[in-house]
């Protein structure tokens, strides 16, 4: 624009010259309209061309969102489990840095973690409380009904460190723990399973767990699924009437900090190793904390996210190529309008800007509407799924900004062809 | 607030300039892009190869608009060479009305084009009042055909999609005026040749007469020191094909210079000169000595000439108010 330059005005001519060309600019704004114009006119045709770009646009939105929305509800479910609570697994520790998930193992055949380890834990600063924890699968029966359920030795903190809450009855008492007292509490799945087609109180009876007569003493209230379908007694009710063994297949510790984390998994660590004698680091155990959980659910997130790139990428080029096609096609039927504006003074640049925008617009507007469609069918699918639908703005705006350098690369061919074109040919084309 | 009201400023220097450009005729395109030489060529030398020195010594006082020497234009169609034109020199004065002239493929549209800046020649210098166009470049010569020559084509070559005022918009859209400057400019350009109640009809709503006049007042639009025309009507009935006629003849008493390439011997007879090709040599140069002059020229010169200065300044005085305020 003109600036502090210009001034008085001057009956020379070299001295309002150099306006001119101050004002010419890229001459964006008219490049835009006509291209609006120039779509418009063709307007199925150039919805057509959209569609490839629209298609690929949905299908990563509509991918986003399904992840989004599944990675959330994990999350959802692992902060039920609790993120300030280390689980102290035995054996080697799993390789977290490969791209599955965690695996949970069950069961204490080769466990080296005892009850004096859950007993030594406690002392360490930061702990809050500690459980053993010792799981068996038993055939459980009351009256008629009967399912197999999973059963879980814990201590009595075990209801404080994951915060359960009972609809009826109470929590076995230390005294129950101490005796190995044969007294369950039921998670509401397994209560229900077993009682609700009876009509009766589970509270006071009695039920069979393989083959062992054990007192219902409480219900929990609805919860996570891993505890809905779980029944719990005590460690050595377990451990002396239905396993035999007296390691603890993990023992679970509550932490009093989120931030203290990283701390006590380090305390955690040295204490078991200095109490099973390791050296040269080969642990018998690991400690499973809420952050490595994070980690292995980022390695599957980044491993998903390369593989929507990989889909978006194909897509977009087969959307690109439709774009190059119809603007090459675009190009030819207007050659004659070409020669036109070349012989009224327009540069060579002008008509490769004019054509550039129209791929641009055409691929931007087709992934606007991409988006609006993934969206819509993302929200669809992600609600009938009963997952959370998240609406992530970073990958809207990356899949138009992408659909809009796939206007710019694909649209950039066709539009040179047009501005290289010779105003004498242009102008006698029919 | 001085940056407010630097835009009417620039656009009233522009409107001067506009005023400026067609009272005087030697002046530069654009001071960046083109060098500019006040200089009569004669003092100047030639650069090209071709022509030699004293083949611009001419009359110093009357900058020919067009001056060509030795031009030659080579096609190469498949394995034949076809020589378009051969080693022609000529020169047009401001103000002259010629008729170029000759059978098909005698080369008269290559040196039309050529004259327009939509080609070059292989060899050869041209010079269009003063600059040696051979030595422009690409963008330079958009330029020039923006602002300093206007076609009008047998065929009309308007874009049918876009109404009569977008037609004429267009040489100053490319030129980067103001969108409001295009629309008045563009609207006052139309009210010349007589189309004010059509400016915003489709070309497929007017008659050819007026599809013609449309693109006359696209080529006159940026007030060009050379209109082209070529075969203006041939496209066009008898009737329609005389106030065509009668529409450039009063652009060129208006001082307008005019080069009509034509078949038809009707358009020849009002031309001032007439200048005939064949097999791409210039056969005959001759100026007429009474051109035809059809009754209606008086009348339409008035009209013409009357509104085209007369609301220019009141263009100007528009901005300059706006300005103020």
């Amino acid at each position: 624009m003109s600036t502090g330059t210009k001034a008085r005005p001057s009956r020379t001519i070299a001295a309002v010259q150099p306006d001119w060309q101050i004002q010419r600019g890229l001459l964006l704004k008219a490049s835009s309209k006509a291209a609006i114009k120039a779509l418009m006119v063709n307007g199925t045709r150039s919805f057509l061309t959209m569609l490839g770009v629209i298609i690929a646009v949905a299908a990563v939105i509509i991918t986003v969102t399904q992840a989004e929305g599944t990675s959330s509800s994990i999350n959802q479910r692992f902060a039920s489990l609790g993120s300030d609570i280390l689980t102290i697994q035995p054996g080697a520790p799993p390789n977290l840095n490969g791209k599955g998930g965690l695996t949970f193992r069950i069961g204490g055949g080769d466990s080296t973690l005892t009850l004096t380890d859950v007993t030594a834990l406690t002392t360490l600063a930061h702990v809050v409380q500690a459980s053993p924890i010792l799981q068996t699968n038993g055939h459980t029966s009351y009256q008629s009904q009967n399912g197999d359920f999973q059963v879980t030795g814990v201590s009595t903190d075990y209801q404080t460190i994951h915060s359960l809450t009972l609809t009826e009855g109470s929590w076995f008492s230390t005294q129950d723990e101490e005796t190995g007292a044969a007294k369950v509490v039921l998670g509401s799945v397994v209560a229900q399973s077993l009682f609700s087609a009876l009509n009766v109180d589970p509270v006071g009876q009695m039920i069979r767990i393989g083959g062992v007569r054990f007192e219902v003493v409480g219900v929990l209230a609805a919860a996570d699924f891993l505890f809905d379908q779980s029944i719990y007694t005590s460690f050595k009710a377990v451990q002396v009437r239905l396993t035999n063994t007296n390691k603890a297949s993990q023992i679970e510790v509550l932490v009093d900090d989120v931030n203290n984390l990283d701390l006590v998994q380090q305390e955690i660590t040295s204490l078991l190793e200095q109490r099973h004698r390791i050296k040269n680091s080969k642990d018998d155990f690991w400690v499973q904390s809420p952050s490595q959980f994070a980690q292995s659910q980022q390695a599957s997130a980044s491993s998903l996210a390369a593989l929507l790139i990989g889909i978006a990428a194909v897509a977009l080029t087969v959307g690109g190529i439709g774009i190059m096609n119809i603007m090459l096609v675009s190009v030819t039927e207007r050659t004659r309008e070409i020669g036109i504006r070349l012989a009224t003074g327009a540069r060579p640049g002008d008509i490769r800007n004019q054509f550039l925008i129209e791929a641009v617009v055409l691929s931007v507007l087709g992934g606007l509407i991409g988006v609006f469609f993934g969206l819509f069918t993302g929200f669809e699918i992600v609600t009938n799924s009963q997952l959370p639908f998240i609406l992530d703005p970073g990958a809207i705006l990356l899949a138009i900004g992408v659909a809009g350098l796939t206007g710019v690369i694909f649209g950039f061919y066709p539009a040179m062809r047009a501005s290289q074109l010779d105003p004498v040919v242009a102008l006698q084309t029919v | 607030m001085p940056f407010v009201w630097m835009f009417p400023a620039s656009d009233l220097g522009i409107l001067l300039l506009v005023v400026a450009l067609y009272s005087e005729k030697e002046d530069c395109v654009n001071k960046n892009d083109v060098q500019c030489d006040p200089q009569p060529p004669s003092e100047r030398g030639s650069q090209s190869n071709n022509a030699s020195e004293e083949d611009w010594q001419g009359d110093v006082s009357r900058l020919p608009v067009v001056a060509v020497r030795h031009l030659n234009r080579m096609y190469q169609l498949g394995q034949t060479e076809v020589h378009a034109l051969r080693d022609v020199s000529l020169d047009i004065y401001p103000g002259e009305f010629v008729a170029v002239m000759g059978p098909s493929g005698s080369g008269k549209t290559t040196f039309m084009n050529i004259i327009g800046c939509m080609d070059r020649p292989t060899s050869g210098d041209y010079r269009l009042t003063g600059m040696p166009i051979s030595q422009l470049s690409t963008n330079q010569l958009a330029d020039i055909r923006n602002r300093r020559i206007g076609f009008i084509f047998q065929s009309f070559n308007l874009l049918l999609r876009e109404t009569a005022l977008a037609n004429v918009m267009l040489p100053l859209m490319y030129r980067g005026l103001p969108e409001r400057v295009q629309r008045q400019q563009a609207a006052l350009a139309l009210q010349m040749v007589g189309l004010a109640d059509r400016l915003n009809h489709l070309p497929t709503q007017l008659s050819g007469g007026q599809q013609q006049r449309v693109a006359i007042a696209r080529a006159l639009v940026n007030q060009p020191s050379l209109l082209l025309a070529d075969e203006p009507t041939g496209n066009l009935d008898s009737h329609t094909s005389q106030e065509i006629l009668e529409l450039l003849q009063a652009l060129n008493e208006q001082g307008i210079t005019l080069i009509v390439v034509t078949h038809s011997g009707e358009v020849a007879s009002v031309a001032k000169r007439r200048v005939e090709f064949k097999d791409g040599l210039v056969v005959q140069d001759a100026y007429m000595p009474a051109p035809r002059m059809p009754q209606a020229v008086e009348k339409t010169v008035r009209q013409i000439a009357g509104p085209r200065f007369q609301q220019n300044d009141d263009l100007a005085e528009e901005y300059k108010g706006e300005r103020r305020g």
